[in-house]
């Protein structure tokens, strides 16, 4: 059966060819076959008869010579000298009639034999890359064509023929396409073009290319950071419709390349929100990487420019290799599925041009003008002699803050300050914690930004709490600063607190999610936020590592220990009646600062009650007060040398160091004559005792005493007093 | 246990009363009891819900597929060949033919005056036989009537070149084929032989145009431009005041240079353009639907037929319409167009004609 369709197709050639080459060259003009003067189209396969008595030329008006033994268009254009890409035309005239010009040319149908519609049909075969070519028609004498096939650019010479008889012949993959020559009955080829496998879409062709920028940052519109398209529409428009389908993913795989990481099933996708605008990082996912990062506070922060970039430089652009329309493994047009088939992989930064992330904010600065107060039983006082202290640090590095309420941020142009999802303005800030991002108003719903600066806001009065100091309900009360209520009150800019019971040791609370933020690694802060402000001398803080980001540190005199040489008391290193200062201090790696200072004065533990309102004019009331050692005139005369040791008292602060006091002083003394015993009895004493209060509060004391004369009826009833302090002089000495 | 916290609050405002309710009971005093560090506060939770992304762009999609797949039918390409060969096959003994950017659809040709138009002329002299008609301009009307109905138009332009010498009558004028055209090519005629010389380029022009349409018998929509380039041709070729002076090629013994007489510069080019109508193509997709899927597997299919040679022919730039709106008149030369045909751009149609 076979045989017979061969030949049978052959015979019908036979007749095509013969019907062709006979109509042809009646039709042909003289000198070509023909008699008449004319002009006549002839294709590949026309027989053509040269005649001895004309000569010939592609040039109408010169050129003429003579050509013998050439039969067709193609061996008659050789024999002229021609050249691919000249015209076809080959003139003709009698020697003896040379205005008498006729011509041929080759049929224009000639070449578009290849073309769609033509003669022969060129189709993508099985094997992607490959052709399949077949005589479809006989028009345009393809019946008797045969086509030559060579590969461009191949070292092999790779090489196909489809023979006179044959109609259908394979072209193996050549991607640098196939030139075409056709011939007909061995005579000289003609060019017919070149055939080549089928192109690309527009962004498989994209995805291919070197060099190509598909996307790139964009810090505009309402929702924060995205990537917009680039280039292309018809690109950006396939993109889009792609990573619908999933034929086009983002994966992430530290270390891989791109290749590795498409083809690596474990690579982590990363959800993407693609709007007509652009391609966002889905904030959903950006939330859960938040809250890996930062805890279950995490959905409080945008990542740092520094996060966003470093997760954009190790994703990669995934393309499926074939819609499923082209060959591969998910040829006949199966949905294409990850992990299917080989990818087109692309470097995310590459395609999308991560590295201009940063360069917008590459100069910016994010500033914190500090408050700095004075916490005092009345309440928080600002003060006026730093308060105008501006911290800056560059943007690019989310440098992270902390400062009092009243505190204010400047920002950089094109940014936000949000609280929570909150915006809020650049002024005066509250408690809270803040996060400066890249967007536009409302945007701090979306995480899918970038934070360029993290503050936190502490208020001095409620998130610094003395935790050591006793809280008396029955005592003065610090009653507008919370975390200080109960703490006792020396006077109105002064707390008081007992040397024996109360200890200068302070803890700091912070707002939500900032001692997440500044003590995660990735914030590179090199301090610590705890909960305790730790007392620190003038050299580190003992047992922290890092040092502590807040701590504490006490003072004799009201100046920040940071300047100067202050006088450093430790944490419960205070004599009685001696006012301390104690100061909260940040280290944020970038400088200390004194934030806050409050004064305490130490008491003296045997007080049992004060009335007064002043650090030097107070009545007190107390017991077992201070003993003093000195001399008794009266009777026994000259004096007697003895001790008086307060039982019960009352004294009065006075100016320059004076201090009266009424008092029922138990005595002891030896009678200066004769050593032997003298009012060894309870008295009543008024003295006045004079000192220097922050060194030693009293040091000499007269008064005047009326005591029993026990044991020696004969003694004076009273007495003047002349001594010093024994309290005072213990103190001063160091003991307690 | 972590850091107290409290609970975020407004930014507008003082503290809340909850956080400071809250401080308050932390640190409420109690005789003789140190400040309790408090843990535990309440807390807002701040909830990110994913944002849906927009549908895919599908119409579009099937757009950018069906421009895919649009293109000018194969049999355009072969009928227009077809059509070349039968024209060149009539007329080539008379006029030159060559295509233009390597298209079938467009076409250059250039014909000797001499063959059809007596010395000062715009009559036809005897007539020139060819396949289709009496002249070698309404054969090549007659080669393009079969193609005719597969096109949008057929846009053809004509132009007339003269050499310098002047035809006698002074009063040169070709009222007869002044009619038909949007603008009259000269608002009165000037008695003097040059501007005569200017008419005569156009009057030849006008006058192988309406050959043309003759030729055509009405098939199709043919929209003609007439121009009348006078000796321009030759003036930028030869200065026939220059000592040695020769006309262009091709030569002949009548030619005097001296006097400006060049039988080369006595010719009519026409530029013919074939539009035709680009359609969907035969090739629909083998895939149905309308999920991105779908859409991205047709426009890949259609991607990837195979490139074969010529198959990405388009339809030649046009010359009439473009960014002209309006011909720009320039001295000695007359630029018409018939009515309703766009503006011609007469830069485009020299350029193209190699003139």
């Amino acid at each position: 059966m076979t045989r017979y369709v061969v030949w049978g197709g052959a015979l019908l050639a036979c007749l095509g060819f013969g019907h062709s080459t006979a109509s042809a060259q009646a039709a042909q003009p003289r000198c070509f076959g023909g008699e008449a003067v004319a002009s006549a189209p002839v294709v590949l396969g026309d027989r053509i008869q040269l005649d001895v008595d004309c000569e010939y030329s592609r040039d109408p008006d010169e050129g003429f010579r003579t050509l013998r033994d050439r039969g067709s268009i193609t061996s008659l254009l050789a024999g002229l000298g021609w050249n691919p890409g000249d015209q076809t035309t080959v003139y003709g005239r009698r020697r003896d009639l040379p205005a008498e010009v006729s011509s041929v040319f080759l049929h224009h149908c000639t070449d578009y034999l290849l073309q769609a519609g033509g003669a022969f049909s060129v189709a993508p075969a099985a094997t992607p890359g490959a052709l399949d070519v077949r005589r479809r028609a006989a028009s345009c004498g393809a019946a008797s064509v045969a086509l030559q096939f060579t590969c461009r650019n191949s070292r092999e010479g790779l090489t196909a023929q489809l023979a006179p008889g044959a109609d259908t012949v394979s072209l193996p993959v050549c991607q640098a396409g196939w030139d075409v020559q056709a011939s007909a009955a061995g005579q000289p080829p003609y060019a017919l073009g070149r055939v080549a496998p089928g192109g690309e879409t527009p962004l498989q062709a994209a995805m291919r290319a070197e060099n190509t920028t598909l996307l790139r940052p964009s810090w505009d519109g309402e929702r924060g950071f995205r990537f917009v398209p680039a280039g292309d529409d018809d690109v950006w428009a396939e993109l889009r419709t792609a990573l619908a389908a999933g034929a086009v993913r983002v994966v992430r795989k530290r270390g891989a390349t791109p290749r590795t990481a498409c083809d690596d099933e474990t690579a982590e996708e990363i959800p993407l929100v693609v709007t007509a605008g652009g391609v966002a990082f889905d904030e959903g996912w950006l939330a859960g990487r938040m809250n890996e990062q930062y805890g279950e506070n995490g959905t409080r922060f945008a990542p740092t420019l520094g996060w966003l970039q470093a997760l954009a430089n190790e994703s990669h652009l995934c393309m499926n290799a074939s819609y499923g329309a082209r060959g591969g493994a998910s040829q006949g047009g199966a949905e294409p599925q990850r992990g299917a088939q080989t990818h087109i992989g692309r470097s995310f930064p590459e395609v999308a041009a991560v590295a201009s992330i940063g360069e917008r904010f590459a100069t910016a600065e994010v500033c914190l003008t500090h408050r700095r107060v004075d916490v005092t039983p009345s309440g928080q006082v600002p003060r006026t002699d730093r308060d105008h202290d501006v911290e800056c640090a560059p943007a690019p590095e989310t440098p992270l803050f902390v400062g009092l309420t009243g505190s204010s941020l400047r920002i950089p142009d094109g940014t936000v300050i949000c609280s929570g999802r909150e915006t809020v303005e650049a002024g005066p800030l509250t408690r809270g914690f803040y996060d400066v991002r890249v967007a536009t108003q409302g945007a701090c719903a979306a995480p899918a930004t970038v934070s360029l600066g993290r503050v936190g806001i502490v208020d001095a009065g409620v998130d610094w709490i003395p935790r050591g100091v006793q809280r008396h309900s029955n005592g003065a009360d610090a009653g507008d600063i919370p975390g200080w209520q109960g703490v006792q009150v020396d006077d109105p800019n002064t707390f008081a607190r007992s040397r024996r019971n109360d200890a200068l040791t302070f803890e700091l609370a912070t707002p939500e999610g900032f001692a997440a933020a500044w003590n995660h690694p990735s914030t590179g802060a090199p301090t610590l936020l705890s909960r305790a402000t730790p007392y620190v001398g003038a050299s580190a803080g003992p047992g922290h590592s890092p040092l502590p980001a807040m701590y504490t540190m006490i003072t004799a005199d009201p100046e920040c220990p940071l300047s100067g040489e202050p006088t450093l008391r430790g944490a419960g290193e205070s004599g009685p009646d001696e006012v301390v200062h104690v100061h909260l201090i940040s280290d944020d790696g970038r400088g200390k600062r004194c934030l806050a200072r409050a004064a305490f004065k130490s008491w003296d533990p045997r007080v049992v009650g004060n009335v007064g309102n002043s650090d030097r004019r107070q009545l007190r009331i107390g017991f077992l007060g201070h003993a003093s050692l000195g001399v008794f005139f009266s009777k026994p005369s000259p004096a007697a040398i003895g001790i008086a040791l307060p039982i019960f008292y009352t004294d009065l602060h006075l100016n320059a160091g004076f201090v009266f006091e009424l008092s029922v002083p138990v005595t002891a003394s030896i009678a200066w004559e004769d050593g032997r015993a003298s009012r060894v009895s309870p008295a009543l004493m008024a003295s006045m005792s004079w000192g220097w209060p922050e060194i030693a509060p009293r040091l000499i004391t007269a008064g005047f005493a009326i005591h029993v004369p026990w044991p020696h009826p004969d003694d004076e009833v009273y007495s003047f007093f002349v001594g010093v302090d024994i309290t005072s002089l213990i103190e001063l000495l160091g003991g307690r | 246990m972590g850091l107290r916290s409290f609970t975020h609050r407004s930014t507008h405002g003082g503290a809340s009363l909850p956080a400071l309710s809250l401080v308050a009971l932390l640190a409420v005093p109690c005789a003789g009891t140190t400040a309790p560090a408090g843990d535990g506060a309440s807390t807002t939770a701040i909830e990110v819900a994913s944002v849906p992304s927009d549908p895919a762009p599908v119409a579009r999609m099937r757009a950018l597929d069906q421009r895919c797949r649009s293109a000018i039918p194969a049999t355009t390409f072969q009928q227009a060949a077809e059509a070349l060969s039968q024209v060149r096959a009539a007329i080539g003994r008379l006029c030159s033919i060559e295509l233009v950017g390597d298209t079938p659809l467009q076409w250059r040709v250039s014909c000797g005056a001499d063959d059809f138009f007596a010395s000062g002329r715009h009559e036809f002299g005897s007539p020139t036989a060819c396949e289709g008609g009496t002249n070698a301009f309404e054969c090549l009307g007659h080669g393009l009537r079969s193609m005719a109905s597969h096109l949008d138009s057929i846009d053809v332009a004509v132009v007339g070149h003269v050499d310098l010498e002047p035809p006698v009558n002074q009063r040169l004028d070709c009222r007869d084929l002044r009619d038909g055209w949007a603008e009259s090519p000269w608002p009165r005629v000037v008695r003097n032989r040059d501007r005569a010389n200017e008419r005569l380029a156009w009057c030849r022009a006008a006058r192988a145009a309406d050959s043309v349409r003759t030729g055509l018998g009405g098939a199709g929509t043919i929209r003609v431009a007439s121009v009348g380039l006078a000796s321009q041709w030759l003036s930028t070729r030869m200065n026939p005041t220059a000592e040695g002076a020769t006309c262009p090629a091709p030569t002949t013994e009548a030619d005097v240079p001296a006097d400006g007489r060049c039988q080369s510069a006595r010719r009519v080019d026409l530029l013919v353009r074939l539009a035709a109508e680009p359609s969907a193509a035969t090739t629909a997709c083998t895939r149905q639907g309308d999920t991105p899927a779908d859409v991205l597997y047709c426009l890949e299919e259609c991607a990837a037929r195979p490139n074969a040679s010529q198959s990405g022919l388009s339809n030649p730039p046009a010359f009439l319409g473009g960014n002209a709106t309006s011909v720009q008149p320039r001295p000695g030369i007359f630029v018409t167009r018939t009515a309703g045909s766009p503006a011609v751009e007469l830069d485009a149609v020299l350029r193209r004609l190699q003139l």
